[in-house]
């Protein structure tokens, strides 16, 4: 067994760029799909090859199945890396590759069933000896059955769609009038996202940490962990900052969350790299969330601080190869952070903005890594997922870290739509994210302090006269200077 | 000619500019300040008195996005002529940030609102939002049924203006918002 010769990625955006540089360095063929939305794209332009989809809505051209095992057919491609979301935890497309003689790089279809649905994984989960949140054992019927079990194990509760995932189909209710209001939000927003209203209900942690184990599994018996991220900095149970390591795990906490992580990988006969999602609370009593069969976004701060690459060990595993490495190999060096940047608007309740982007500078240096999927001149639309870039950051210590991110944060141009890349500066800068006290409350228990500080005067100055200075208004009947000019008359310009 | 900018939330700034060459004198507020802005780097440099600052423009329109002070910013360039022919005050009427679909509809016309009332929940990106009135008021018009979808920038919501002359159309509406209604000014 071999690597692959070449390998399709089934994906958009920056994890298809990130996938295809692993393929280049390891001297495989990439071929891209793409959505016409996406024709000039950045992984489109770094594939060896690109083949087009169609769907009725441009994500939908990336759940295509059919057009997938085609491509692969038409380019030759053996291998299929699903990235993450689209069809990366879709066992029946893993199926239908392997139908087609097409390695899918990711666990088998079996490991992502038993994982993919919550109330099974949680059953798999305690039967493994993982502990789990009390709850429903299993989807609650009605929004008075969820009321009478939030009852019985304590207020407040959470109502979550068992098919549900980032944070959709999710509510946290505090007595039981919310509980009942908080079912019918669930179930709707489960059903219209997911088409599944399965909700099922469990107590709520107070200022729970989320904390995740990424486990690496060979084909040939060998499960080991890489260590823990910590991602409480969320907006809307979508993460916005995740670290590695946790300022909040020590030694003997990672090695134990560790064991559990790699005992419920051997418990589904687990292959490839996956996540095992915990949620810690104060006295550092860790509980089983939810396992991602697939890459993680925040996968790149493991990278930085274990020096290995992830998708580099799923591409080998998929080729049937063993790991080379043992868990006393894996080593923690220095502190990692990833700052998500969305094209959002953090001061209005992170409303996703839309926009052009019209000028595009990333920052780069030692210790910086940039993700990121967009060309200048893109437009950014609401048909996919608002993230434009994740930047992270490695450095020696925590603080230093922090340093370079916050450093990273302000030398990052994203201009023509509203990005949140000062918000997350203003997070790093935040005196209880240096203590380490993140829980997954922070931005909103925070979000005064996170507020925008408006421009003083001598600042006001400078923006309002640079405006002034670069505006078309004021030479409407005159020429337009030459600088100027290579901006492009009323920005229309790319 | 003289134009407003008005950098996000603060005041709008009457500016005025003449150009000598390669500077220029901009005016804002009634002070003179000699300025210049050149290329520098990948971006441009900014000089406004003995005061330089690195920076990064792009103009859209009447939309100028800055990136200085390790952020960004955005400014507004306003004709106040223009604006004087028309466009009435956005607080009157809740639009759409960003395209989506109507899910739920709280209130319907005449109905008195307080500033922050749930008026509508709509979707997008396959997530729930509340449209929230920006003021107190009494709704004027719903734009939109549950199931509808919409563009960015959609108007959603209606409230009955309030524009102290106006009075004819804000009667109705202030009797059937009661004491609710405390924007009504003109009507106590």
């Amino acid at each position: 067994m071999s690597l692959p010769e070449k390998v399709l990625v089934a994906n958009r955006g920056e994890i298809a760029v990130r996938i295809i540089r692993t393929l280049r360095r390891l001297g495989i063929a990439s071929v891209a799909v793409f959505h016409a939305e996406d024709v000039d794209g950045r992984a489109v332009r770094e594939a060896d090859e690109a083949v087009e989809l169609f769907g009725e809505t441009p994500v939908g051209a990336y759940l295509d199945v059919a057009g997938i095992v085609a491509a692969c057919e038409t380019t030759g491609a053996t291998a299929v890396h699903p990235g993450f979301g689209f069809l990366s935890e879709n066992a029946g497309f893993a199926e239908a590759l392997a139908a087609a003689g097409i390695v899918f790089v990711g666990p088998p279809p079996s490991a992502m069933r038993a994982m993919g649905d919550k109330i099974e994984s949680k059953r798999i989960a305690q039967a493994a000896g993982v502990p789990t949140v009390p709850g429903s054992n299993g989807a609650v019927d009605s929004a008075d059955e969820a009321v009478a079990v939030a009852t019985e194990v304590g207020f407040p509760v959470l109502l979550k769609a068992s098919a549900g995932g980032g944070g959709k189909g999710m509510r946290i209710a505090y007595d039981a009038e919310e509980c009942h209001e908080g079912f019918a939000r669930a179930s709707g927003e489960a059903l219209a996202s997911f088409g599944d209203g399965r909700v099922f209900v469990e107590r709520f942690i107070e200022q729970p940490r989320h904390i995740e184990v990424q486990v690496l599994a060979d084909g040939h018996g060998t499960v080991l962990h890489l260590g823990e991220r910590e991602c409480s900095i969320q907006r809307r149970y979508q993460k916005v900052i995740e670290e590695c390591p946790s300022p909040f795990v020590d030694e003997e906490t990672r090695a134990r969350m560790g064991e559990t992580a790699v005992a419920l990988a051997r418990a589904v006969g687990y292959v490839s790299a996956g996540t095992v999602e915990m949620v810690v609370d104060a006295h550092a009593s860790f509980y089983f969330l939810e396992m991602n069969t697939r890459l993680q976004v925040e996968h790149p701060v493991t990278e930085l601080v274990t020096g290995i690459d992830i998708v580099e060990q799923q591409l080998r595993i998929a080729g049937g190869e063993p790991l080379t490495f043992g868990q006393d190999d894996v080593r923690m060096d220095g502190h990692a952070i990833e700052c998500r940047v969305y094209a959002e608007d953090a001061d209005a309740g992170f409303v996703p903005a839309i926009g052009r982007l019209r000028l595009v500078r990333f920052p780069s240096g030692d210790g910086v890594r940039v993700d990121h999927g967009v060309v200048e001149g893109q437009e950014v639309s609401a048909s996919f997922d608002p993230m434009i870039a994740k930047l992270a950051v490695h450095a020696e210590s925590r603080a230093e870290a922090i340093a370079r991110g916050r450093d990273a944060l302000r030398r990052t141009v994203l201009l023509g739509t509203t990005t949140n890349t000062a918000f997350l500066e203003r997070v790093l800068a935040h005196p209880a994210f240096a203590a380490g006290e993140t829980h997954t409350g922070f931005l909103a228990d925070h979000a005064e302090d996170l507020l925008a500080p408006a421009a003083d005067a001598d600042r006001e100055r400078c923006l309002v006269a640079a405006a002034a200075l670069a505006s078309p208004r004021f030479d409407a009947r005159l020429s337009v200077p030459e600088p100027l000019a290579s901006m492009g008359p009323w920005g229309t310009g790319r | 000619m003289s134009y407003e900018i008005t950098l996000e939330g603060a005041a709008a700034r009457t500016v005025d500019l003449a150009r000598h060459g390669e500077r220029a004198t901009v005016t804002i507020d009634g002070i003179r300040y000699h300025g210049a802005l050149r290329p520098a780097g990948d971006g441009w440099e900014l000089t406004l008195e003995d005061r330089t600052e690195p920076l990064w423009i792009v103009v859209d329109r009447d939309a100028v996005f800055v990136h200085a002070f390790g952020r960004a910013w955005t400014l507004s360039v306003i004709d106040p002529v223009e604006r004087a022919r028309g466009g009435g005050p956005s607080e009157d009427v809740a639009t759409a940030p960003m395209p989506g679909a109507v899910i739920a509809v709280a209130v319907a016309a005449g109905d008195a609102v307080v500033q922050g009332q749930p008026l509508m929940v709509i979707e997008s990106m396959k997530m729930q939002n509340e449209i929230v009135a920006a003021r107190d008021g009494v709704v004027d018009l719903v734009h939109l049924e549950v199931g509808a979808t919409f563009d960015r920038g959609a108007a959603l919501v209606g409230l009955v203006p309030v524009d102290g002359d106006d009075a004819s159309d804000g009667a109705d509406g202030a009797a059937a918002a009661g004491a609710v209604a405390r924007n009504d000014g003109g009507e106590a």
